[in-house]
C-alpha cells in the first residue's frame, strides 16, 4: 500500500508516534525509519514531511534542537508535553477510524475489532 | 555510511545555492537531508542519487516550503507570545504584574503629557536599539551558513524576520497613533483622554515588547536566531 492520499491524512500521527518511541529525530531519519518499518511499502515524501513537521512545531507539539554534526547543522525534533498528550489522542482517533473503516469494508466483522 | 568528498560536497552546495533560498532554517534542513542521504549511498551512485534529490526538491517546491515555514514561524511566535503573556497573570507572577501596573498608573498620573511622550519615545528607542542588536546577532549566525553554502542570496532566520516585522509593525502603529497629529480628528495629545489612552497603549506596548523579547530568547536556544 503506497497510496499518498491515505498516508497524508495520517502523517501527523505517524510523526508523533515515531517521536514518542524515539526521543528525538531529524527529517531524513523519519523518512528512513518509516521506510524501514514498512519494508519500503510506505515512503513519506519530503514535500509532505517538512511542512507537517513545521506545522506541528508551530502548534507547540514539537520542540527543536540544533546540533552540529560533522560540518553541518542538524535540526532534531522531539515531543513537547502537549505533543505527548496529543499522541494518545491521535492514536485513538486513528484506531477508531480504522475500526469504522473495517466495519464498512467487512460488515460481518464484530464491533470492537482492532487492527 | 561514508563521508562525502570535497568535490561531492561542493556539488551539493552548488545544487542547493541554485535554489536561491533565503531562509536559514530551510536551507540547513535541506542541506542536511541531501548530505545524510548521499552519505548512505555508494560514490558510484552519487550523481544518480543527487539527480533524484533534485527532482524531489525542485526550485518551486523549495520556495513553497520556505513560504509555508514563514507562515508557520509567524504562528509559532504568536502562540509563544500569547502563552508568555498568560503567564503574567498566573500565580505568583500576577503579583509582579499588579505591582508594575500600580506603579505605572501612579507615575503616569503624576507626570504631564509632555513627559509621558518623552517616556514613550525613550522606551521605543530602547526597543528599536535592542531589536537591532538582536537582529545583528542573528544575522551573524546566518552569515556562517551563507559561507558554508556559498549562496549569493541574503540568508536570514525566518524567525528573526518574523520577529523584526512584528516589532516594526508595532512601532509603526504606535507612532502613527501618537505622533501623527490630526488624523481627521482633534490632536490626540491635547485631548483630556490622552493620559488614560496613552497609559493603556503603553501597557499593551510594553506587554507585546516583553513577550516578543522573551519569545526571541526562547527560540534563540533552539533556532538560528
Amino acid at each position: 500500500m503506497s497510496n499518498n492520499n491515505l498516508i497524508k491524512g495520517s502523517l501527523q500521527t505517524i510523526i508523533l508516534k515515531l517521536l514518542e518511541e524515539n526521543e528525538r529525530m531529524y527529517g531524513y531519519e523519519i523518512t528512513q525509519r518509516v521506510k524501514e518499518l514498512t519494508e519500503g511499502e510506505i515512503k513519506i515524501t519530503e514535500g509532505a514531511l517538512y511542512p507537517a513537521l513545521h506545522k506541528l512545531e508551530a502548534e507547540g507539539l514539537l520542540s527543536t534542537e540544533i546540533q552540529q554534526v560533522d560540518n553541518r547543522v542538524r535540526k532534531y525534533y522531539s515531543l513537547t508535553k502537549d505533543g505527548q498528550k496529543e499522541v494518545t489522542s491521535k492514536m485513538s482517533e486513528l484506531q477508531g477510524f480504522v475500526e469504522n473503516l473495517q466495519r464498512i469494508l467487512t460488515p460481518d466483522l464484530k464491533p470492537g475489532f482492532n487492527i | 555510511m561514508r563521508q562525502l568528498s570535497e568535490q561531492e560536497l561542493d556539488q551539493v552546495k552548488r545544487a542547493i545555492a541554485a535554489k536561491e533560498l533565503t531562509s536559514a532554517e530551510i536551507l540547513l534542513e535541506i542541506y542536511d537531508h541531501y548530505v545524510s542521504h548521499l552519505e548512505s549511498v555508494e560514490s558510484l551512485k552519487f550523481e544518480e542519487e543527487l539527480f533524484e534529490l533534485e527532482q524531489k526538491f525542485k526550485y518551486s517546491h523549495c520556495h513553497a516550503l520556505q513560504a509555508k515555514f514563514l507562515q508557520a514561524s509567524k504562528k509559532e511566535i504568536f502562540n509563544l507570545q500569547w502563552s508568555i503573556f498568560k503567564t503574567y497573570f498566573t500565580w505568583p507572577r500576577i503579583v509582579a504584574t499588579a505591582v508594575f501596573v500600580a506603579i505605572l498608573i501612579f507615575v503616569w498620573n503624576t507626570i504631564d503629557s509632555q513627559t509621558q511622550i518623552k517616556a514613550i519615545v525613550l522606551v521605543t528607542i530602547i526597543c528599536i536599539l535592542s531589536s537591532i542588536g538582536f537582529y545583528i546577532n542573528s544575522f551573524r549566525k546566518a552569515r556562517g551558513f551563507k559561507k558554508l553554502i556559498k549562496s549569493n542570496k541574503t540568508i536570514e532566520s525566518s524567525y528573526a524576520s518574523t520577529i523584526m516585522v512584528q516589532g516594526m509593525l508595532m512601532q509603526s502603529l504606535f507612532h502613527i497613533l501618537f505622533f501623527v497629529p490630526n488624523l481627521g480628528f482633534a490632536n490626540i495629545i491635547e485631548s483630556e483622554y490622552f493620559g488614560p489612552i496613552s497609559l493603556c497603549i503603553f501597557f499593551i506596548y510594553i506587554s507585546l515588547t516583553l513577550t516578543l523579547i522573551r519569545a526571541w530568547k526562547i527560540k534563540s536556544k533552539t533556532a538560528l536566531i
